[in-house]
């Protein structure tokens, strides 16, 4: 005497769960400048962490999180401030010694000492009243952007953050990581909530917990990236910056892959306190005896007036004939002779070494293999697979 | 009072198309939606009465599993049984209100006796003939006649035609039956939607409907698949109530072609695919109540001698229901009912993939055959156990008319459909539409092996409906892949094949492109009207863009055909909030019928307990096939 009841509009519901809206006590919407997230994709279930940076704060605030599947109390909460930090600093692109495996993120442990300060997670099917019960103002721009998620059947989230609970990072503000889980097919990362707090182009770095590494499946972009081994002496960073402004002004929107872990292991990549709080259990009902997850780095500029469509993120594999890469590869590939990937990684991109003309190339990666030195021995590994070749398309 | 609370709300918009609303008076055996005219239980039940004239139909009826639909059931008896020791007495109605109705008008349901006829009666003639359908909301909302109809008088042909109107019985009638609903009333934490074999069909091509191209097939009722020239049998179901000979032959005759079942290797070494398609049952397959069925894929894998070396059988289309802490409720105690972990059942004219990686030996063919063997294995432990404690039950069928289902009789295996091939050997290209339709709609991440197949599909079929539905389908993988552009190109090409507007409503919308996806909507449902998947799209389009008075109308012509959607209620309550409508009791309808909230939570425990349980709600999972000794 059972039977479900399928819902139609699958392809809209993907824009349901978005990282977050945030509201203030006053009638102008606070801006939020760039988010970390973490998005956990186990079977059908998910979970999704954000940080969120603001460009102002002037009293509470309240980060809203929606989802497509019922939501109830446990299913929300809040993760230590410094968490974020951490895991930016541990995984930011720089030269990575191993492709299978990256040297230990160490340091990601939980800090001691007090909770964040947010108080109260509530939920609302009638999401606004819920705010303004609260003290908050909800500018029409938002009341229409969330009521359009409710009519595609999100659930929310309300998290209350108290003055006490944001933390000044230079100019701007931070507040603590909240985390909400849900069901979900297909890992992905729905954007629209986040569009009524953008002002200018948001920043958005994206760690996706998965059982494979994960690529964009739906952002048609490509960018050519200077070796890894570039980034790792001074000044590295701001070549690494000012490339990626190039890209992006030539291609809005564009995404970078910019770590992978793909073998995790004792004492390689995120440990289990890490991975933990990241919600890898937790999205199981705290089941604790499961592999560990693979993860990428995701990293894309949103500008103003993008669609914000969901990031629909597939298992790393070439994109189909004619569209355009997903996104790359920033690393280099020295490391234990002969070790092997489980899978085939995201596309790797390499300029041509050789010959005054410097071409971009774009070489898929079957699999990967590691040498013991670079770039030569990227060559080689990558060759060993039978990578096809072919043109950057334009 | 809630019950109640429903009845009066439903009958503002429920009535069924045109007919003016029905009486909000509430149903007087609550939780059931049944009424009753008169109060003559021997004139309700006196199918002799009938048969004098209408022997074949009697006779039908008698091989029916409307006769076996009380007591004399052991699949049923338990069942209500075990909910009257569970919940109480007020729960009875739910099952008595469609299963016994002459028991529950008498006040004789909570404690039968085995000699009582009432207790065998079942469905009888005029549970169907002479009742009136009060609205769709299921769980016997029907009006049954408790009074003699009138007799007809040989030579006089007004009282024939008063006799022929007053008996007669329709596809509304059906409905009221086969749409079942649950709540706290049966002792649930949440409300739930239970049968809705009604809905599957009105949704599909069978119910003249469906949103996407298909072959030339003609619309049917309940009544032309399961009553062919009146045929009062009802063949259909196997749920070991077959009957006589000649009843089996005509449930295998409606099967015959029912599923189509495909095998091939997949994209990925050393696994093989197979694919089912629901290709002529009318609703999902199998129906009625999901998690009571049988049926069963067996998987085996060949080597080159033809010896069976790997071998599967678990996977199970049916459904899968979890009480709150997360563990699966099997033998039908539907009082545990809080949330489905998982559903492998099929809706009509759609397809499913199911994977097998082989052991690492050589295979070199695998077949598959899907089977039926029902009721499921727990029940029919139940229901021997029941008939052993309680013998007087057959006895008392046998009395009644001779007829008589044994619960401890071994279950019949119907074969329902065989496919088999060897390695390298390629889907013909119906097969490659179904598997690629399949994993388009499973998971944006099986886009890419999609593509090749419908590719190859629509290279080589040759019917243009189904070539079209391929171009769909394929719109459906380019969205997927970040290619909105190429989805809506292909769909111009295609530009009155039906589906094609919601898809590319359905592709503008995933893209946030919201007003185009609204005037999509808007157009498909006008080519469709009256089809709850596009009035339903259309609401949800509609309050996107605050077009609230339009959404409202979509939500509440969706909702006269399908008043318990929990989407069509959504909007319903949203667009009457944002009109300054009074909208408590359109909120009230919406957090009653809405998910539980406890559900997702719920089924993460059963995935964590069991992996099986996690497997199964993982669309076109993979099995591994065991080793089979020599």
């Amino acid at each position: 005497m059972v039977s479900s009841v399928p819902s139609l509009f699958l392809l809209a519901s993907e824009a349901i769960a978005a990282p977050a809206m945030v509201v203030g006590t006053t009638g102008e919407l606070p801006v939020v400048t760039g988010a970390d997230v973490v998005l956990a994709q186990r079977g059908v279930r998910a979970s999704l962490a954000v940080q969120l940076r603001l460009e102002a704060s002037d009293g509470p605030v309240a980060i809203v999180l929606a989802s497509p599947s019922p939501v109830a109390d446990v299913d929300a909460r809040v993760l230590p401030s410094a968490w974020f930090e951490r895991l930016d600093r541990a995984t930011a692109p720089r030269r990575v010694d191993l492709v299978c495996a990256a040297p230990a993120v160490a340091g990601l442990a939980a800090p001691a000492g007090a909770s964040p300060g947010a108080v109260g997670a509530t939920r609302s099917a009638v999401i606004t009243d819920a705010l303004e019960a609260d003290g908050f103002v909800v500018p029409a721009a938002a009341r229409a952007v969330l009521l359009r998620q409710a009519v595609l059947g999100a659930q929310f989230v309300v998290i209350r953050v108290e003055p006490a609970a944001q933390r000044q990072d230079g100019d701007g503000w931070v507040l603590p990581p909240v985390q909400v889980r849900y069901e979900s097919r297909d890992a992905l990362l729905p954007l629209a909530l986040g569009a009524a707090n953008q002002r200018g182009s948001q920043e958005l770095i994206l760690h996706v917990l998965a059982e494979a590494p994960k690529a964009v499946g739906n952002r048609p972009s490509a960018a050519v990236i200077p070796l890894a081994h570039r980034l790792n002496d001074e000044g590295g960073a701001a070549r690494y910056d000012a490339w990626f402004d190039r890209e992006q002004a030539a291609q809005p929107g564009m995404v970078a892959t910019e770590h992978v872990v793909v073998s995790p292991r004792d004492g390689v990549g995120l440990g289990s306190a890490d991975l933990d709080a990241l919600g890898w259990a937790w999205i199981g009902d705290g089941e604790a005896a499961v592999a560990p997850p693979v993860h990428t780095r995701l990293h894309l500029r949103l500008p103003e007036g993008d669609p914000r469509a969901a990031l629909v993120l597939v298992d790393g594999a070439p994109p189909p004939a004619g569209a355009l890469g997903p996104n790359l590869l920033l690393r280099g590939v020295a490391g234990e002779a002969g070790e092997r990937c489980p899978g085939p990684v995201v596309e790797v991109v390499l300029e041509r070494a050789a010959g005054a003309a410097r071409r971009p190339e774009r070489r898929w990666a079957l699999g990967c293999a590691v040498s013991s030195s670079a770039p030569a021995g990227v060559l080689m590994g990558l060759a060993a697979f039978g990578l096809r070749f072919s043109r950057r398309a334009r | 009072m809630i019950c109640r609370a429903l009845v009066v709300v439903a009958g503002l918009w429920a009535c069924g198309g045109d007919e003016p609303a029905p009486s909000v008076a509430p149903a007087p055996y609550p939780p059931s939606e049944l009424r009753v005219d008169g109060d003559d239980v021997a004139a309700f039940v006196d199918v002799q009465g009938c048969a004098s004239c209408h022997a074949e139909q009697h006779a039908g009826w008698q091989d029916s599993a409307h006769r076996m639909a009380s007591f004399s059931n052991p699949y049923y008896r338990v069942s209500i049984e075990r909910l009257r020791d569970a919940v109480g007495e007020s729960a009875l109605p739910h099952c008595g209100g469609c299963h016994d109705p002459a028991l529950l008008v008498s006040g004789r349901l909570a404690a039968p006796d085995p000699a009582d006829p009432l207790a065998h009666a079942g469905v009888t003639c005029q549970s169907c003939h002479g009742a009136r359908a009060d609205s769709n909301l299921g769980n016997a909302s029907l009006t049954m006649p408790f009074r003699a109809l009138p007799t007809p008088v040989d030579g006089d042909a007004a009282s024939l035609q008063a006799h022929r109107v007053a008996a007669r019985a329709d596809d509304g009638v059906c409905v009221s039956c086969h749409r079942g609903f649950m709540s706290e009333d049966e002792g649930l934490v949440h409300a739930m939607v239970g049968q809705e074999d009604a809905g599957a069909h009105a949704d599909s091509v069978w119910g003249g409907h469906g949103d996407r191209p298909d072959e030339d097939l003609p619309a049917r009722t309940c009544v032309s698949c399961h009553m062919p020239d009146g045929d009062h049998r009802v063949p259909g179901g196997r749920l070991g109530l077959v009957g006589s000979g000649s009843k089996a032959e005509a449930t295998a005759a409606l099967w015959r072609g029912a599923v189509e079942l495909y095998v091939a290797e997949s994209a990925t070494a050393g696994t093989w695919d197979v694919v089912l398609f629901n290709a002529g049952v009318g609703h999902r397959l199998p129906g009625g109540a999901l998690d009571a069925q049988g049926m069963r894929l067996v998987v085996e894998a060949l080597d080159a001698d033809g010896r069976v070396v790997a071998r599967d059988d678990a996977h199970a289309l049916r459904a899968e229901p979890i009480d709150e802490h997360g563990a699966p409720v099997h033998g039908h105690d539907v009082w545990r009912f809080a949330a489905v972990a998982w559903d492998t059942t099929l809706a009509p004219r759609t397809a499913a993939v199911v994977r097998y990686e082989a052991p690492a030996v050589e295979v070199a063919r695998v077949r598959a055959r899907l089977e039926q063997r029902s009721p499921s294995e727990e029940l029919a432990r139940l229901a021997c156990a029941s008939d052993q404690a309680e013998p007087g039950w057959i006895a008392g069928s046998r009395a009644f008319d001779g007829r008589v289902v044994d619960g401890c009789a071994p279950r019949q295996t119907w074969e329902v459909a065989t496919a088999e091939a060897a390695s390298g050997e390629a889907l013909p290209p119906r097969g490659a539409l179904w598997r690629g339709e399949a994993l388009v709609e499973a998971s944006a991440r099986f886009a890419a092996e999609a593509r090749a197949s419908l590719e190859l599909a629509a290279s080589g079929l040759s019917d243009p409906a189904l070539a079209g539905r391929a171009a769909l389908a394929l719109a459906r993988v380019d969205s997927a892949q970040g290619l909105p552009d190429a989805a809506l190109r292909r769909l111009d090409a295609w530009p009155s094949l039906p589906g094609a507007l919601a898809t590319r409503g359905d592709v503008l919308a995933a893209w946030s492109r919201y007003d185009e996806a609204g005037a999509a909507y808007m157009l498909a449902e006008v080519s469709d009207r009256d089809a709850v998947s596009n009035l339903r799209r259309l609401a949800m389009a509609a309050g996107t863009m605050s077009r609230w008075p339009e959404a409202l109308d979509a939500a509440d012509r969706g909702l006269a055909a399908r008043p318990r959607d929990p989407d069509l209620l959504r909007v319903r309550m949203l667009a009457l909030r944002a009109l300054g409508e009074d909208d408590a009791q359109a909120t009230v309808a919406f957090e009653r019928y809405r998910e539980w909230e406890g559900a997702p939570a719920a089924r993460a425990r059963c995935y964590a307990a069991d992996s099986a349980c996690a497997r199964e709600a993982e669309p076109a999972h993979t099995h591994r096939l065991q080793p089979v000794a020599p």
